[in-house]
């Protein structure tokens, strides 16, 4: 082994080579830059070789049908003059050519513009241009990191895992009618479903569509009142998210889940708030 | 100036270390750095190692695709390939455009609702210029510019995605449609299904538009707009997905980026001059949640493919998903908004072939030196503490006669790093092999001797460029005394991962994948993410070549206690845990999207992979044993675990620019990069910017995206 003749960092104090002092020491994500190099570099007229640009795609690859291929390239030259009128106008302000108060004006002249030739595509896009233009309310708040939480990504795996392992290679046996119900909790740590199927709805209907009646105690005295339903990707049926008010008493609470347009409700929502200080499984 | 060239010792020989040592040893520095290279066994790569194994069979750390977003990292590759080509050297690695080909296809699975999975591809639109070409003067990557183009991708990638084969826009019966332009449209529109993609996508168009005309005084009315369309989409197609679920990946889509859109907006990202630094501090589902994204689109395969590339769980835990809202974003935004040329590039061989063996070659002529078998165990700060006085080693080996260690060796004509050491040329090879030294396990201490180096007599400058999870053990008085250190060591997390890769005699298609080759992401746990990797098959030194090879990782979950200094096993042990995993990931999920892989008993066919030549005479293993002929391992030592960014981490990565320490930058993907992401990409600006710590260059306007939102 080699060993220090002495204390580092003592002999080698006077002749050390040390690094120059650095004009900036992080990034700078303002932008500045990027528009301050941007604009030196078309004053100095010095374009850059032009990029080789990757040869389109060989006609034999689209997947879209030539007449759905060539409406598109429609729109998109639509887009591209108002994508360009957008850019001019950006680029106006930037340098002053605009007052602050013209800007909205000028928003609404170009999506006016573009809400005219986009009808064209599609009557369902002039409801949507109408609403963008219609509103106007500023002002917005957000919670603070760390105030909400979602639920982690739910298995992708386990029924073909089950199948695997039982040897039988089979996958979990499917409902024929039910519709899974997965039900998360919000403010009750230790909560538990005693539900997790529902009926179909008779028709196609939307999760907001399903609604359940305020989740009573058994004695009736206490209610949960906020239930909310998502479509579940992951695992298909539905996702039930229930906010459990504070001081609640523990017990079972229940109630009918209903589906508007229909009489017979999809069956019955079951969860159960353990005593203050006891996590349940599950 | 001093007249003699400043010696720079570079710790680490991954991405950001090599690009370090690129910069420095470029000519326009006239010699002023003199470079060596210390590195551990026998290998330049770090995490992007690569060796060659029986058959010249390549054999990764895991598997890796370039993006095309990958400006920097393809720059210095260019550069390399046209230096070696000026010296002479050009035939031996070939154009940089034979090393990567473009690549657009991409794939993702979701749980279908009756089991197994749906497929969901897509092709990505080929975009002018190369990955590595000059920006143009007029494309600033502000975020004004990202979220506009980002509703232009949005509407491409809509009207061209597939659903288990079948383009729902393209989707109709030309029968009795007529031939004319007219009556063909007509026909897609009463079925309902151009419309509704044409709606959603001029709703993108728009409001591309609309983004590009933002300023503060307009940002509440934008605002606004954004959440009425978010809200009137979501009505749209929340009425027909219980009915219809193939268009869900119509709202899902819509649902994040406008959720994205809406978050940017009320966050006041647009015009903060910490970009999107300033909701680093939310964790990216909880924030897309935030801002109006349905749960439903929480769970679909796109956020988890995101969460799968970027290994982001915390302790390898599925069930702990984890990635800051700022660098989700930006991750996204580069990703799909600022490729160039096509939105992957594959790599013609391995990692360690493609990318450090020219890197080495290219800088061994520059005169830079390079020392393998050469483990870091201590940078001693001076006794003022600002500065490194000296740098101690483990020398693992040393080589016979005193000479240089030659690392590479040649395969159907291209100098190929080995899987294993040459250890012919190392003194005591014969009983290093008898002992089985594993050079690369930071459990295995076992070395020849040690040595310690002195600032101005051996070195004048350091970049310090291992992986974050070695820091601890590589630099222990520096984290001991620095409390930025610590809480850098402390809070910005990483994550062991896991590999395997098989080669088969049957192709993809003959399995029942439909082509062409694709990157899946988003699958089934434990291994989300695989690639068909045919495409290197030609590379590798086959009697008779397999006819597909396929890599296939994933994080891999940490013990509840991590494992002794002294645990010399500990890697063979969860190296025998990935392959447990990865016969039960073939038996089980792998029967949803390879069919024919399976026999009619419901087996997996286990011949179907294809042996080394010559390792398994007269025949190799039968049945589920065939598999120990195929390639896995566990990335379980602290240099190879993969940096994660988890919300709030932001501020505890420290700057290659940070001068605490007035002869020592630091480079990795794992410090304040710019992009934080354990990625090729984030490792090279990392290496850009130590080089421009010690010598001034590069400028940090030429680091492609540094100061990008």
């Amino acid at each position: 082994m080699t060993t220090p003749k002495d204390a580092p960092g003592k002999a080698a104090a006077r002749a050390r080579v040390r690094r120059k002092p650095l004009v900036r020491t992080g990034a700078d994500r303002s932008g500045a830059s990027v528009r301050a190099a941007a604009q030196a570099k078309s004053q100095a007229g010095a374009a850059e070789p032009a990029a080789p640009a990757m040869p389109l795609r060989n006609p034999e690859e689209w997947k879209i049908d030539e007449a759905v291929a060539a409406s598109v390239k429609t729109a998109y030259d639509v887009l591209a003059e108002s994508i360009e009128q957008g850019r001019r106008s950006a680029e106006s302000f930037r340098h002053g050519g605009y007052n602050i108060r013209d800007v909205p004006v000028d928003v609404r002249h170009m999506a006016a513009n573009l809400l005219r030739l986009a009808r064209q595509l599609s009557e369902s896009t002039f409801e949507i241009c109408e609403a963008l233009l219609s509103q106007q309310v500023p002002g917005f708040q957000s919670p603070p990191p760390g105030q909400q939480g979602v639920p982690p990504f739910r298995p992708t795996v386990e029924k073909d895992l089950a199948g695997f392992t039982s040897g039988a290679g089979q996958s979990a046996a499917k409902e024929p009618s039910g519709m899974r119900l997965t039900v998360q909790f919000v403010g009750a740590p230790g909560a538990v479903a005693h539900s997790a199927s529902l009926s179909r709805p008779h028709a196609p209907t939307a999760a907001r569509d399903i609604t359940v009646a305020p989740l009573q105690s058994r004695d009736g005295k206490a209610a949960i009142k906020v239930v909310t339903f998502d479509a579940d990707l992951a695992g298909g049926g539905l996702v039930a998210t229930v906010t459990v008010p504070a001081g609640l008493p523990a017990g079972v609470y229940s109630g009918a889940v209903h589906v508007s347009g229909q009489a017979v409700p999809l069956g019955m929502l079951v969860v159960e708030l353990p005593q203050a200080g006891q996590k349940q499984g599950g | 100036m001093s007249e003699r060239p400043i010696r720079v010792a570079v710790i680490g020989g991954g991405c950001a270390a090599m690009t370090a040592a690129w910069e420095l040893t470029k000519p326009e520095h006239g010699g002023k750095f003199d470079v060596t290279v210390f590195q551990e066994g026998w290998r330049l790569g770090g995490k992007g190692a690569s060796g060659r194994g029986p058959s010249g069979r390549i054999e990764e750390h895991g598997l890796h695709i370039w993006l095309g977003f990958y400006d920097n990292a393809f720059r210095m590759m260019r550069e390399c390939h046209a230096e070696l080509d000026g010296r002479g050297l050009g035939a031996l690695y070939g154009d940089w455009r034979d090393a990567w080909t473009p690549k657009n296809d991409v794939a993702l699975c979701s749980a279908a609702e009756g089991g197994g999975f749906q497929r969901w591809m897509v092709r990505m639109p080929p975009r002018a210029g190369l990955p590595g070409d000059p920006r143009a003067a007029d494309e600033p990557f502000d975020l004004q510019y990202y979220l506009s183009t980002g509703f232009d991708m949005m509407r491409a990638v809509l009207l061209d995605m597939q659903v288990d084969g079948h383009g729902v826009v393209s989707e109709f019966d030309p029968r009795g449609a007529g031939s004319d332009l007219g009556g063909r449209l007509l026909a897609m529109v009463r079925m309902g299904l151009f419309a509704s993609a044409a709606t959603v996508a001029e709703a993108a168009g728009l409001l591309a538009v609309l983004v590009r005309s933002v300023t503060p005084a307009s940002l509440g009315n934008l605002l606004v707009t954004a959440e009425s369309a978010a809200a009137w989409m979501r009505q749209w197609i929340e009425d027909r997905w219980i009915a219809d679920s193939k268009h869900r990946y119509l709202w899902e889509i819509a649902d994040l980026t406008l959720a994205s859109l809406v978050g940017t907006l009320r966050h006041g990202v647009l015009f903060n001059p910490r970009g999107l630094e300033v909701i680093d501090d939310y964790e990216v589902r909880t924030w897309l949640r935030m801002n109006g994204a349905s749960i439903r689109a929480l769970q679909s395969p796109f956020v988890r493919g995101l969460f799968d590339l970027s290994m982001g769980y915390v302790g390898g835990d599925p069930d702990k998903p984890s990635l800051s809202a700022g660098q989700g974003l930006r991750g996204l935004l580069r990703t799909f908004f600022g490729y160039r040329g096509a939105f992957m590039w594959r790599m013609r061989a391995g990692m360690g072939d493609v990318v450090f063996a020219p890197l080495y070659t290219a800088m061994l002529e520059r005169g830079a030196k390079f020392r393998f078998f050469h483990r870091l165990t201590d940078v001693v700060p001076g006794e003022d503490g600002d500065h490194v006085a000296a740098l101690t080693f483990d020398v693992q080996a040393r080589i016979k006669g005193g000479k240089d260690y030659a690392p590479l060796f040649d395969v159907k004509g291209r100098p190929c790093w080995p899987s294993q050491p040459d250890l012919d040329q190392l003194v005591g090879g014969r009983k290093i092999a008898a002992e089985g030294w594993n050079f690369e396990s930071h459990w295995d201490r076992r070395r020849d001797s040690e040595l310690t180096l002195r600032v101005g007599e051996d070195f004048d400058m350091v970049v310090l460029g291992v992986g974050l999870g070695a820091i601890p053990h590589v630099a222990p008085k520096i984290v001991a005394r620095d409390p930025r250190w610590r809480a850098m060591c402390d809070n910005v997390t990483t994550v062991a991962s896991q590999a395997f890769q098989i080669w088969l005699d049957e192709d993809l298609a003959e399995l029942g994948w439909p082509g062409p080759a694709y990157i899946t992401g988003a699958f089934a746990k434990p291994f989300d993410t695989w690639c068909d990797m045919a495409h290197v098959v030609p590379e590798e030194d086959w009697r008779s070549p397999p006819r597909a090879s396929v890599y296939f990782c994933s994080v891999l979950r940490d013990p509840p206690q991590p494992p002794g200094d002294g645990d010399i096993d500990y890697p063979a042990r969860r190296a025998e845990e990935v392959r447990e995993s990865a016969e039960q990931f073939l038996l089980g999920p792998m029967k949803h999207l390879w069919p024919g892989a399976f026999g009619a008993d419901g087996d997996f066919r286990w011949d179907i992979l294809k042996a080394p030549d010559g390792e398994h005479d007269p025949e190799p293993p039968s049945g589920r044993a065939r598999f120990g002929t195929q390639y896995w391992r566990a990335n379980v030592n602290p240099s190879d675990r993969y940096v994660i960014h988890p919300p709030g981490s932001w501020r505890y990565r420290i700057s290659p620019l940070d001068m605490s320490y007035d002869n020592l930058t630091l480079a990795g993907d794992w410090t304040d990069s710019g992009f934080h992401s354990g990625c090729v990409e984030g490792a090279v600006m990392s290496g850009l910017l130590a080089a421009h710590a010690l010598s001034g260059l590069p400028l940090l306007e030429e680091i492609i995206a540094y100061d990008h939102p």
